[in-house]
């Protein structure tokens, strides 16, 4: 197996964690230069995770899928999204339409909105869940430094 | 030296001609004050704090600079400034503010200076926790009227006063936004079907609790951190401070705390408005780090952890809040 003859991106990104991680941090003195720097140790792995990732396709994917599912089940819903201010852009338009119907299920009982409440909202919950899961070396880096104050 | 990075001029040690000669100017001095500093401290996001000593003939002074961080969390300095200055003198003890800069050019961004108080941030034991709800509850009986504080726009009714905070920050959300947010688009709409009727206006801190007061054993020496603020409902407040920034404790530990200490008592109904609201308010104005950091107006690490992980950590507690009470609703056959 012949090898590229540059480092990847992923290597690079790696190296660069570690450096930081063993070299850099232990020498610096100042607590603002240490903490800024443990955010970016933070800011870089979730670096070298996302260059394994396309989530954001992914997520289209089921969106689109689970959206054309509650249409089909549902044509009603289908002038509901016709309201929706689209763009032609997959992953906004997908969204703006998922908006509406999460807010078009907040009010009465039936059938369709249960089944917004019921499958389109835990999707929804689950993609925050994967982001959280992904950008989670940035949590544990703020954590680590005791920036984690509140919303600011 | 670069301008704008981190809405700071870097290296911070690049600042000390321009602030020696700007505290020159202030301070009426006749020679150049002696100027040990910039020091950044190691606490908020909204703003950068500088801490300085300016030396003088008489002695050495201590200040905070507080530093814009180019539009944050959707707020500005102006504001803070005149509240600070009007609680002051109302008897609330909050820092002192010497001056106000709108001028970039100085250190990159507009800034105000006040006193250094000097006391502790971190890790506040129960003794100043009880003065930090009597306080609070002195800020919310304050007559804003008579303190001059009918610059905060005061809403034309209490229930106007909600909707507005709702609209607010749906606002700030949807000018920062790269894509939309269901989840806050679902929330925004909740929180307009269930606001409660607030029981008075009053001036509202917005983002209460340890971490945002300086003490010294159990005594207050500031409370810090004033850009929040607003006129509005007070409960916004009290479940602020018990579910974002008090999880050392229970949330029964602290609706104790506020019946004995401010005899304030939160229906269980308000409760959860306030608890969604202040999850949606924070995501809302997270979601304005990592807009800054994306266009390059403030790249620090900590704008993108804020605006992704913990604006994410926020989202997703304000959607469970929701669900649940959804299924509370159903539960009961509503």
């Amino acid at each position: 197996m012949t090898r590229e003859r540059h480092p990847t991106q992923a290597e690079l990104l790696e190296a660069a964690v570690r450096t930081l991680e063993d070299v850099l941090i232990p020498e610096l003195q100042t607590p603002w230069a240490r903490t800024t720097a443990m955010g970016l140790l933070g800011q870089l792995r979730y670096a070298v995770a996302r260059t394994s990732t396309d989530s954001l396709a992914t997520q289209d994917d089921e969106l689109e899928a689970c959206l054309e599912a509650l249409v089909g089940e549902f044509p009603g819903l289908r002038e509901l999204l016709a309201t929706a201010a689209l763009r032609g852009d997959r992953s906004w338009d997908l969204r703006e339409q998922a908006s509406r119907l999460l807010v078009h299920a907040l009010d009465g009982e039936d059938a369709a909105r249960a089944a917004i409440r019921s499958r389109l909202r835990p999707l929804l919950a689950a993609h925050v869940q994967q982001d959280l899961g992904e950008t989670g070396p940035m949590l544990q880096a703020f954590l680590a430094s005791g920036s984690l104050g509140s919303t600011g | 030296m670069r301008r704008g990075q981190h809405g700071l001029v870097h290296p911070l040690s690049a600042l000390a001609p321009a602030l020696r000669r700007w505290f020159t100017a202030r301070l009426g001095a006749a020679d150049q004050v002696v100027l040990d500093g910039p020091q950044r401290i190691t606490v908020g996001h909204s703003r950068a704090m500088l801490a300085v000593r300016v030396g003088l003939p008489e002695g050495s002074r201590e200040y905070v600079l507080r530093v814009e961080q180019g539009g944050v969390f959707g707020t500005e300095s102006l504001k803070e400034v005149r509240l600070m200055r009007a609680l002051r003198a109302a008897g609330l003890p909050v820092a002192p503010v010497r001056w106000y800069e709108r001028d970039p050019s100085v250190v990159g961004a507009p800034f105000f200076v006040m006193d250094r108080i000097r006391g502790r941030g971190e890790n506040p034991q129960l003794g100043s926790i009880r003065e930090l709800v009597r306080l609070l509850q002195r800020q919310h009986e304050l007559d804003w009227r008579s303190a001059g504080l009918g610059f905060l726009d005061p809403p034309a009714t209490p229930r106007a006063a909600t909707l507005g905070q709702i609209d607010r920050w749906e606002s700030i959300y949807r000018e920062a936004r790269f894509l939309p947010v269901p989840l806050l688009d679902e929330a925004a709409a909740w929180l307009r079907r269930h606001a409660p009727p607030p029981r008075r206006i009053a001036l509202v801190h917005g983002d209460p609790g340890p971490g945002n007061y300086i003490y010294e054993g159990d005594r207050i020496q500031a409370i810090t951190d004033w850009e929040f603020a607003h006129l509005g409902d007070p409960d916004e407040d009290w479940v602020y401070m018990a579910t974002i920034r008090g999880a050392a404790m229970s949330r029964e530990e602290w609706q104790t705390l506020f019946k004995t200490e401010a005899g304030v008592e939160i229906s269980d109904r308000a409760w959860r408005f306030w608890d969604v609201f202040n999850q949606f308010k924070g995501a809302c104005a997270n979601l304005t780090a990592l807009r800054l950091f994306s266009d390059g107006v403030n790249q620090a690490p900590n704008m993108v952890a804020v605006g992704t992980s913990i604006q994410l950590l926020l989202q997703s507690r304000m959607a469970e809040l929701i669900g649940q009470d959804r299924e509370g609703e159903e539960g009961n056959g509503t």
